[in-house]
């Protein structure tokens, strides 16, 4: 199961459990390991808690909901019981985070080539303005995106959210983060462009990078993750190796999750 | 929108204008003596039995000049704002949702109204028409539409713009109806809004006005009048000087304490 | 039933540095729908595809081009008032919760139409919203409700709920699913084609998603900057399609995929 495959543990959440100010569970009790470079999904509908449970790995809770319990422990320290400015020396070093909406996620007064060369400079200091430009529009070219040297030169809304996308996961990747966090973050672009974005990814896990994806739709989940874990309500109702729980799920919410898919392998 | 009410500085303003309001209504009714009546041996008394505030410098009790006052100085604002207002939303209406050359013309008339202050406006009507009721809500509301009117235009604007109009003109609605069923209902909080604020500015005006001895006649027991009147026993009786200071002092803050509120709910 | 030809259309968008700049949206675009059924326009973000559903419901006045409805030229600028037209042809916005006056019921956001273009009485219009409502499955409860209380599906219904309230011939969807999860998807996707087959009216899905187009349709036509690249009549199998960019938008359908290798040397130019 979950001890057969990649080798050392880099997370463990252990009972977590987030409630709302009214005292109401939004997640109960969840349990759950990531690995080195392995890829975990959590997959389920819109308000059963998966992009929660992302924000509270991260300490990014809005005020009407707390932790009532729990442990997440990352480098053998409690992330529950951490002041916020250790949280923030953690998040964008060692876990880094892909949002939605990649729109909204780049200042969109400064040109793109100067917001990744700060985010690179910043994270190596010995980097200079010059180099950071350089390998920015490598890092663009790799991408397979034509004349790198204009994207770099442009604002964020002139580019499309799928290429967005794929800059904002090239740049979370070049800050070398040891756990990265994706959520949903293909939710708000073109199917065309939910591939290449993928692909980025599956690149990330060669790398050693590990991932916990989060999505509503198996299709990614087949493409990207080794593990799944299927969230209603805020509660884990079916885990196991992608393979097993795609061909054998038992969870009938499972079941309607993967015959939700539209077109067949018989099309 | 009035359920979203919940601060402190709402409820204070909310009881204080009813209190307000109850003063206008009934303020006559109830006041002890006649405002304009001069008792002459009664001039240097301070507050008794039969004058519970004292008697002002002509020897007119204070108190029923007050409770008199308020009809003059809330009354009268109330009846220019909705003048105002009236306007406004006429001329908002018109020049946002036909937009164009209307529009420019329209605006462009806005910004020529907008470049002459109140006080030259009020002062070039007397020099017409006297110092009278009629000059005074005049001049009051052509300073203020305006300002009122660009601020409707824009909201005008905002919605014109929305989803739900372009489905509306799918579903065969005429322009009429759209102006009416659709936009307005959605314009109404911002024109609630303007006429609490717009009440408390009005009063301030108003009595401004008066103060300088251009609104009102000398002898009505309106509270700006008072004030006039009352500058030059500043040193001897100051009482008559912060009477009906505090009274429009606090009458504005109420209106505005609301409209803030509401604006504050409404979003 | 309705053909456009040579529809050319240009927008000013201002550009990354405040310029204003030319959008060619559709460049000599022809296409044309007669016979019931469903068809699909695929094209990514920019591709023009919902401009061309605004032109073809009279949303937007092309620049050039012509229109025929029923073979009949029409003016375009006159087209979209029409209430002939109007009563036959609907176009359902991507935003389900935008398109609703948040200050109306949803009795009647669904019964405008109605009102606008048909002539009923009181009880038989309440009857038809009524008979609407449960065609798109929803409960009667939630006629006296706003929008902002809906959920997502719930306002997709509606927002078909009002579409088909003049029982229109054709019915364009733009991005008919946009922010659905994935069962909610499939349900109302099933749900808009049993409609169609009971009411026999020509449905018109634009979507980025060809996964979706293939689900609804057998006609389904690509666009790509501005113009329709490809158009199969009759899809039995993927290859049918031939044009490199119907392929490339095939590709990225996660269960087909290519391996990650082939796609990956494929080269994808920047739309920008």
């Amino acid at each position: 199961m979950e001890v057969n495959r990649v080798d050392k543990k880099i997370m463990e959440v252990k009972q977590l459990s987030v409630k709302m100010k009214d005292e109401r569970f939004l997640i109960k009790n969840l349990n759950f390991n990531l690995y080195k470079g392995g890829v975990t999904a959590i997959i389920g509908l819109s308000g059963c808690g998966k992009s929660l449970t992302c924000k509270s790995i991260l300490g990014l809770l809005d005020k009407n909901c707390f932790v009532s319990k729990g442990e997440i422990i990352y480098k053998q320290k409690n992330l529950m019981a951490i002041s916020n400015k250790e949280m923030s020396k953690i998040r964008g070093n060692d876990i880094g985070i892909i949002m939605q909406n990649p729109m909204t996620a780049f200042d969109p007064l400064t040109k793109i080539g100067r917001q990744m060369s700060e985010t690179l400079m910043a994270h190596n200091k010995k980097m200079n303005k010059k180099q950071a430009i350089r390998v920015s529009i490598e890092m663009i070219r790799k991408m397979k995106v034509e004349n790198p040297e204009a994207v770099v030169n442009s604002y964020p809304f002139s580019l499309s959210g799928g290429m967005l996308q794929r800059i904002m996961i090239a740049l979370t990747i070049l800050l070398e983060p040891e756990l990265i966090i994706a959520d949903e973050i293909t939710t708000a672009i073109d199917a065309s462009s939910r591939k290449m974005v993928l692909n980025e990814l599956h690149k990330m896990k060669r790398n050693g990078i590990s991932l916990l994806y989060i999505t509503h739709s198996f299709d990614e989940v087949v493409h990207i993750a080794d593990y799944v874990l299927v969230m209603k309500e805020g509660v884990i109702v079916e885990r196991g190796d992608v393979d097993d729980v795609m061909t054998r799920p038992k969870h009938v919410y499972t079941k309607a999750l993967i015959d939700s898919k539209l077109i067949g392998q018989d099309f | 929108m009035i359920g979203k009410i919940k601060s402190f500085e709402a409820y204070m303003g909310g009881i204080i204008a009813v209190m307000a309001v109850l003063v206008m209504l009934f303020g006559p009714a109830v006041s002890p003596n006649d405002p304009m009546e001069i008792h002459f041996a009664s001039e240097a008394l301070g507050p008794s039995h039969e004058f519970p505030l004292g008697v002002d410098n002509l020897g007119r009790c204070e108190l029923s000049r007050i409770l008199h006052g308020a009809r003059y100085t809330i009354g009268v604002a109330v009846i220019a704002l909705t003048i105002t207002i009236f306007i406004a939303v006429l001329y908002g209406f018109v020049s946002g949702y036909f937009g164009g050359g209307v529009d420019l013309l329209m605006t462009g008339l806005c910004d020529i109204a907008m470049a002459f202050p109140p006080l030259v406006i009020i002062f070039s009507l007397i020099g017409i028409f006297d110092v009278c009721l009629g000059t005074l809500l005049f001049s009051v509301v052509i300073a203020s539409w305006p300002w009122n009117a660009k601020i409707i235009r824009s909201q005008v604007l905002i919605q014109k713009n929305r989803d739900y109009i372009m489905a509306a003109r799918i579903c065969g609605t005429s322009h009429l109806k759209i102006i009416t069923k659709h936009i307005f209902p959605n314009v109404l909080n911002t024109i609630i809004v303007m006429y609490f604020t717009g009440v408390s500015g009005m009063i301030l005006m108003i009595s401004g006005f008066s103060y300088l001895g251009i609104g009102f006649d000398h002898d009505l027991p309106e509270w700006g009048v008072m004030l006039c009147e009352a500058k030059a026993y500043i040193y001897t009786r100051p009482e008559l000087l912060l009477i009906p200071g505090a009274c429009i002092f606090l009458t504005s803050i109420a209106f505005n304490l609301i409209g803030e509120s509401l604006r504050d709910g409404s979003k | 039933m309705i053909k456009v030809n040579g529809i050319n259309k240009r927008y000013l968008k201002k550009d990354g540095r405040g310029n204003r700049v030319e959008i060619n949206a559709l460049k000599d675009v022809d296409y044309d729908l007669s016979a019931e059924g469903i068809y699909a326009i695929v094209g990514e973000s920019g591709s023009g595809k919902s401009t061309l559903a605004k032109v073809l419901t009279g949303v937007e006045v092309c620049d050039s081009g012509d229109l025929f409805w029923n073979d009949t030229r029409m003016v375009s600028a006159s087209f979209f008032n029409d209430k002939e037209i109007r009563r036959n042809v609907h176009l359902v916005l991507q935003n389900s919760k935008d398109a609703l006056n948040p200050k109306m019921s949803i009795y009647d956001c669904i019964a405008e139409p109605i009102r606008n273009l048909c002539k009923l009485d009181k009880s038989t219009e309440y009857q038809r919203v009524e008979s609407l409502i449960k065609m798109v499955e929803l409960d009667e409860k939630v006629l006296i409700k706003r929008a902002h209380e809906l959920s997502g599906g719930e306002l997709k219904r509606v927002n078909i709920a009002r579409a088909i309230a003049t029982n229109p011939q054709l019915i364009v969807f733009d991005e008919a699913t946009s922010g659905l999860d994935v069962i909610v998807k499939k349900k109302i996707l099933d749900l808009l084609k049993r409609i169609q087959e009971k009411n026999a009216c020509r449905m018109l899905f634009i979507t980025h998603d060809i996964e979706v187009a293939l689900y609804m349709s057998k006609d389904i036509a690509v666009m790509q900057k501005g113009k329709i690249v490809e158009r199969v009549q009759n899809v039995s199998c993927l290859s049918d399609f031939r044009v490199a960019y119907s392929k490339l938008l095939i590709d990225a359908m996660p269960v087909f995929g290519m391996s990650v290798t082939q796609v990956e040397s494929a080269t994808y130019k920047s739309v920008g």
